[in-house]
């Protein structure tokens, strides 16, 4: 999307004009009014050169694609002008992605480039945990004198950086659907894992019965299993207006929203089971639960390229009548039976509210909120300690809630939440 | 600014150093030239060595050291001397009228172009090459200056102005990290080109003989030009 703007730049140069003409006039001196033709000359300068042509191409390398958690990557990124004119004024900021640092050199610049020419600039970015992708480079081009400023986005092919370490299992509960599936469940019933031994009953199956058991005691009883169930899961992140929250240091909540729906939708892909993406937001993002490498494919550019779950914030906020829409789509679009993952910063009670209504229909609910509450005024520690009490609402409603600080990893996070939980 | 912050490094977005420089520079030979052999050079001499040293110690090299401290406070010792020169100098009266604005104008773009706050960036900036302006329009007024060095004069106040503004904008738009020298002087050329040309326009309506026309049909030419402005802003 090209946007043309005119810059403010040269706006005031006809007071240079207007007061010489004046003093000259008053004081009759006939050299100042000539200095008055210099005046007028810089007021037409702006209005004579037309918008640059932005015909340009960008070429993004990356030093390593795959690195470890804490690696240097070196960028380097080319760019040319395509147009048979000359670029005098050409600034590119380029797309890192949202979650990584610059560590050494600007991922900014700029140059004077003739028809054909081309200019280079690295950077180097330390690369953390997830994967991540580069966003479309920035362009933006003025013509000689500064006066017209044409922006526009590239979007060169660079691969995505993958930096992971292992998620351990994914919060998610152990009895769904009555197909049968990968996870074990605390039921028990057929299944491979053994459960417990129960007495006898009529119409056990007779490969069930406990046969050592009734040679020894005499008594008939039945050997249950962990009854295998299938399970489907749906990742929501709230991308509303609100949740766009966080210490100006790191990035936003919506950001570590969308890296943790990715891991976490990794990690239930990784066990065979369907999982699919949804976002509350500018509009509801909505992809239906699925498997394998094409459905894997989509949910992650959905992840990527969604103006909802986009990392610039809206400009302006939705109305609670919008959200309320869109969860009613939600609920009817999840069965009863999907498991939903809501990542949410918790910045409202409206999230609160919206949570206890989907888990009252009698579906498993869990709540994966990054802490980006930094205490340091007042205010935020207000912020921090309302956040705390929608934590125990939810929890008082019966919901799960991993508070994932987001100082640490979301799988060190899942640790601690899933020890508390079996105590 | 559209800009999102994609990159999460503290970037320095200060105005850039060559245009910045060049308007500094701008700026200083404007109200030398003007001022003519009536005014004291050595003030704003002086002036613009201090903003040099201020502007050096707040470089990412210096910035919040104890040697950048110093160069900033050396700096600021240097303008303060160069106010006392001006006061103590022993021009006559025109020369001190010519040499006061200049002065006060050019320390005002050095304090935009540190800059002090973002927001008073541009207002500094216009204000500072406007007091120099004043000073090359008084100068043409007192007839302290030749035609020429008025002429020349007013390029150097307007590029300058427009330097310290392109500093502003491409330092808030880019950065100081990253690397911008061709943009600027391309940019900081084309400006004293294009004054270069009118200046020559100038010179050739002069030799001419302009002067000949009577007063009222210089206001007319001068009305229509005003009004063939305005229109093109419109």
């Amino acid at each position: 999307m090209t946007t043309v703007r005119r810059t403010n730049h040269w706006r005031g140069v006809v007071a240079v004009a207007l007061l010489a003409g004046a003093t000259g006039l008053l004081f009759k001196r006939p050299f100042v009014l000539l200095t008055a033709c210099v005046g007028a000359g810089y007021a037409i300068y702006p209005h004579v050169r037309p918008e640059p042509p932005v015909d340009v191409g960008v070429d993004r390398r990356l030093s390593e694609t795959d690195p470890s958690p804490g690696d240097e990557v070196t960028v380097e990124v080319t760019v040319e002008n395509e147009s048979d004119r000359p670029l005098p004024d050409l600034r590119l900021v380029d797309g890192v992605p949202p979650m990584l640092t610059v560590a050494d050199g600007s991922a900014r610049h700029a140059a004077a480039l003739r028809a054909g020419e081309s200019t280079t600039f690295s950077y180097t970015l330390t690369a953390a945990h997830g994967t991540h992708q580069f966003r479309p480079t920035t362009v933006i081009a003025r013509d000689v004198s500064g006066a017209t400023e044409v922006e526009t986005a590239v979007e060169p092919s660079t691969d995505e950086l993958r930096a992971l370490t292992a998620l351990p299992d994914a919060p998610i509960e152990q009895d769904s659907s009555p197909f049968p599936g990968n996870v074990l469940t605390d039921e028990s019933g057929e299944g491979v894992e053994f459960s417990r031994v129960r007495e006898y009953r009529r119409g056990d199956d007779r490969s069930r019965i406990d046969w050592n058991r009734f040679a020894r005691t005499g008594d008939l009883s039945t050997v249950e299993f962990r009854r295998e169930q299938s399970v489907t899961v749906v990742a929501c992140v709230d991308a509303r207006a609100p949740a766009y929250c966080g210490a100006e240091s790191g990035p936003h909540a919506v950001s570590h929203g969308v890296a943790a729906a990715q891991e976490l939708l990794e990690a239930v892909w990784d066990r065979n089971e369907k999982a699919g993406l949804a976002a509350l937001g500018r509009e509801l993002c909505w992809l239906a639960p699925g498997q394998g490498t094409d459905h894997e494919e989509r949910v992650r550019h959905r992840l990527l390229s969604h103006p909802t779950l986009s990392p610039r914030p809206p400009s302006d906020a939705e109305s609670d009548s919008v959200h309320e829409a869109q969860l009613r789509e939600l609920r009817t679009r999840l069965g009863p039976a999907t498991q939903l993952l809501l990542i949410t910063p918790l910045p409202d009670g409206f999230i609160v509210d919206a949570a206890l209504e989907l888990a009252a229909d009698g579906r498993e609910l869990t709540v994966v909120s990054p802490d980006v509450t930094a205490p340091e005024t007042p205010g935020e520690r207000l912020a921090a300690v309302e956040r705390r009490n929608r934590i125990h609402r939810l929890r008082r409603g019966g919901i799960r809630v991993v508070d994932w600080d987001t100082e640490a990893t979301l799988a060190e996070a899942l640790i601690r939440a899933r020890t508390r939980w079996s105590q | 600014m559209t800009l999102a912050a994609a990159d999460r490094t503290a970037a320095d977005h200060r105005p850039t150093a060559i245009a910045s420089i060049a308007s500094v520079l701008l700026a200083s030979g404007a109200a030398i030239l003007v001022g003519g052999s009536v005014a004291p050079t050595r003030p704003i001499l002086l002036v613009a060595f201090g903003i040099a040293l201020v502007a050096g110690g707040a470089t990412e090299r210096f910035d919040d050291t104890t040697e950048g401290w110093v160069l900033t406070g050396v700096g600021a010792l240097f303008v303060l001397g160069a106010f006392l020169a001006a006061g103590a100098a022993s021009a006559d009266r025109l020369g001190r009228v010519v040499l006061y604005p200049a002065l006060v104008g050019v320390t005002v773009l050095g304090i935009a172009l540190r800059p002090v706050r973002d927001d008073w960036a541009a207002v500094l900036a216009t204000t500072g090459a406007g007091l120099v302006f004043a000073a090359v329009l008084l100068a043409g007024v007192t007839r302290v200056a030749d035609r020429f060095a008025l002429l020349l004069g007013t390029v150097g106040v307007v590029a300058a102005w427009d330097a310290a503004r392109y500093a502003t904008t491409l330092g808030q738009q880019v950065g100081r990290t990253a690397t911008t020298h061709r943009a600027e002087v391309v940019h900081v050329a084309a400006t004293l080109l294009v004054g270069a040309v009118f200046v020559a326009l100038a010179e050739t309506a002069w030799a001419v003989g302009v002067t000949g026309l009577p007063l009222a049909g210089l206001l007319v030419f001068l009305g229509a030009a005003v009004a063939f402005l305005i229109v093109l802003y419109a």
